[in-house]
């Protein structure tokens, strides 16, 4: 260790602590030598003479204090650094490539990471599950409460099962100074199924989760921070949720997310109301998740529940059979969904831009390489062993990598700023990607392999004495090397630029996709109402709006007010069409209010039940289809 | 870190702790002192002598301090520590042993 630091931090005081010593040496010498008579000069003489090599003989003693190894690096270091400074145009170049290679993939790394490599954060994540049917109107798997009871005990695959209510629940904090929190509202097995501990306080019991029971809460981590100031004494505290006051019960730990990955603020009883699940139509959907006994894996369960589901449904239609099936995916599938696959496609396509840049800046190194033969055979002559010649080459190129890498970091950093800024909404995942360690080490390493990949080509170069003499010498074995690489860069090249064509051309495609809608001079206007406002007022505020705007001087700019309401009150726990023919349709329709959207050709409209005033309108590509399929 | 000092080739360790076991000196004292007290049969050379000396000194077995001489020089002396004074004792018991062995096998007929 001792001999590590003064290698690298005290090489001079070292050096000159031995040459002191020496000196020292020296006068005694000659101040015995004066005694025997000789004169001052000569005694000085005298001394070196005995003495020996005194140059030599520092560098011995030197290299007690050193570590050999460390030192020969530093000498490569601070060579390699010359070299890279000599030539600024060229090492400039160099950089430049690397830095987008390497920034490039980083910042795909960063974006990527959580969907590929990062486990889920609950115990025993490989055994936890999402489960449920699958239809083709809806990606990820659900429940009709009315199945979630029944099965609920009744599958042997599975250890524990829990359920949440789906989508997105916004809730009110009607206090002083309110805010509009997401609200999860789960079963009283989620925690405890996820391996999930409260901080403070306690999960709710099951009694608390009956319908009608006192409301209790859990918070965030970060709502409990920004809200309470992470006061301790919060458990019990009454709050106002949506004008009913709700009591503390606990806090939940830091790094806790849902499932679902969507955010939340408060977590709520999900307050089931099991004896209303009596048949689909009246029940409520349901996410559902299951922790599988050791030794199931998903397909097994999916093949001991598939006898379940079809006995179940045997009095359903046939085309309704033929649709829905069985689901039963870990979570992390669930999570990611296709998801998965896209991030692999685009970690690969940035790691061959990345081998790209790297071959790029393998020929220019062989080129350069080429001009130095003779600065390398020189060397070589004076003694430099083919392996400490091959070790400098590598030690250059990692030190151009790793400069390369520092400037990616700086690039992936400031790109990936630039992406949460202007589309953190358009690309699923993207607010949970962050820079982290990991990420220093993932750019580190790509450095790292990179430098090795493209300094081990001129490395691996032996410089022919001839050159010393003069001599070209273009040894076949050299040329082919550069002959293949930049062969293999041209395909490559060619292969990236068609795939980047195509890949423009499906996004331009997709731009240019009709609508149906007429999204010229549109303006879009969010409000956010309380929970007070059901479907009645609703469209009276709806009517109240249209009226103002319609009545008011238009604007040259706002050509046609109109209005839209979602669907949220009409259908608070999901907005998906679920219909089949022969059966009456169990879920409500998705809709929206629509007053005199002129820019919208409706194909077909009904009125739905429970949705007063609501008409179903769809975009003409989907509404044809549905009616293609439904009618 | 014994380095073959249980050999032949610890021979210099062995001569260097024992002059130093006599009381602290600097690199050339110690020369000096082989030299006169072999009768010149023993001539230390300064490239052996001032590696082994720094060697001993990463090892912890001497300590050195720059003092002024009496002559006004400064000078680098080195002294024995504990660890050194026990090196020693082993080197010189087993020198005894190596030299004892080596007349053996000359003596031998």
């Amino acid at each position: 260790m001792k001999r590590f630091w003064h290698t690298l931090f005290r090489r001079s005081r070292v050096h000159a602590d031995i040459a002191a010593e020496i000196k020292s040496h020296l006068a005694m010498r000659a101040d015995l030598e004066c005694q025997s008579g000789l004169s001052s000069t000569e005694a000085q003489a005298a001394a070196r003479r005995k003495f020996g090599n005194a140059t030599l003989i520092l560098e011995d003693i030197r290299q007690v204090h050193v570590a050999p190894f460390l030192e020969s690096i530093l000498q490569d270091l601070s060579h390699a650094l010359r070299q890279i400074l000599r030539n600024p145009a060229f090492s400039l170049t160099v950089l430049f490539i690397l830095a987008l290679g390497i920034g490039a993939s980083t910042a795909v790394f960063t974006v990527v990471d959580g969907v590929l490599f990062r486990p889920a954060p609950y115990a025993n994540a490989a055994r936890l599950v999402a489960y449920g049917l699958k239809a083709p109107i809806e990606a990820r798997e659900f429940q009709f409460g009315f199945d979630y009871l029944y099965w609920r005990d009744r599958i042997p695959a599975f250890e524990a099962v829990t359920s949440m209510f789906p989508g997105d629940q916004p809730c009110d904090l009607t206090e002083s100074n309110p805010a509009r929190l997401a609200c999860a509202r789960v079963e009283s097995t989620f925690l405890p199924l996820f391996g999930v501990r409260p901080i403070l306080g306690r999960n709710f019991t099951r009694d608390e989760d009956r319908p009608l029971a006192p409301p209790v809460a859990l918070l965030s981590y970060n709502l409990w921070q920004t809200r309470y100031g992470g006061q301790p004494n919060i458990f019990g505290l009454s709050i106002s949720l949506d004008n009913t006051p709700a009591r503390i019960v606990g806090v939940l730990p830091k790094d806790f997310a849902m499932p679902t990955l969507r955010p939340f603020d408060i977590i709520l009883p999900q307050q089931l109301d099991e004896s209303a699940q009596v048949f689909p139509s009246n029940g409520t959907t349901l996410c559902t998740f299951a922790r599988l006994r050791p030794g199931w894996t998903p397909a097994q369960a999916v093949a001991a529940l598939d006898p379940m589901l079809q006995k179940d449904i045997s009095g359903a239609p046939p085309a309704y059979r033929k649709e829905i099936h069985i689901g039963v995916r870990t979570l992390r599938d669930w999570q990611n969904g296709d998801r998965r696959q896209t991030s692999w496609v685009l970690l690969l396509a940035v790691l061959a831009v990345l081998l790209l840049a790297c071959m790029n800046v393998a020929s220019l190194l062989l080129a350069r390489a080429t001009s130095r033969q003779r600065e390398l055979a020189m060397r070589q002559a004076l003694g430099a062993s083919r392996l400490r010649l091959a070790r400098h080459a590598i030690t250059e190129s990692i030190l151009l990598s790793l400069c390369g890498g520092a400037l990616g970091c700086a690039l992936a950093l400031s790109l990936l700023k630039m992406l949460l800024a202007t589309s953190a909404n358009s690309i699923p995942g993207l607010t949970e990607a962050h820079f982290s360690a990991r990420i220093f080490v993932c750019a580190a390493l790509l450095s790292l392999a990179s430098g090795l990949f493209f300094g081990a080509l001129p490395a691996l170069r032996q410089p022919t004495l001839e050159v010393l003499a003069g001599w070209r010498s273009t040894s076949p074995s050299r040329t082919s090397i550069r002959d293949a690489l930049v062969t293999f860069q041209i395909a490559g090249s060619l292969i990236m630029l068609t795939a980047a064509g195509l890949t423009l051309r499906t996004l331009w495609k997709l731009e240019s996709v009709p609508l149906g809608i007429n999204t010229e001079h549109v303006v879009t206007a969010q409000f956010t109402l309380g929970p007070t406002y059901d479907s009645t007022r609703l469209v009276v505020l709806s009517e109240t709006l249209g009226n103002t705007f319609a009545g008011s001087p238009e604007p040259p700019t706002l050509p046609s007010p109109t209005l839209f309401l979602p669907a949220a009150p009409c259908d608070p726990c999901h907005s998906s069409l679920f219909a089949f023919p022969g059966v009456r349709p169990f879920r409500r329709v998705s809709a929206v209010w629509c007053h005199g959207a002129p820019s919208l050709p409706i194909i077909s409209a009904r009125s739905m039940s429970g949705c007063s005033k609501a008409e179903l309108l769809m975009r003409p590509t989907w509404a044809q289809t549905a009616l293609r399929r439904w009618s | 870190m014994a380095r073959s000092s249980d050999t032949l080739l610890g021979t210099l360790d062995l001569l260097v702790f024992k002059t130093l076991a006599r009381g602290p000196n600097h690199g050339f004292g110690i020369a000096l002192h082989i030299q006169s007290v072999s009768e010149g049969l023993l001539r230390v050379e300064e490239g052996s002598l001032y590696p082994a000396l720094h060697r001993l000194e990463r090892d912890k077995f001497v300590k050195a301090n720059w003092t002024q001489t009496e002559n006004g020089r400064r000078a680098r002396i080195y002294k024995l520590t504990a660890a050194g004074r026990q090196r020693l004792d082993h080197a010189e018991s087993n020198w005894d042993n190596v030299s004892k062995g080596v007349t053996r096998v000359l003596r031998y007929v």
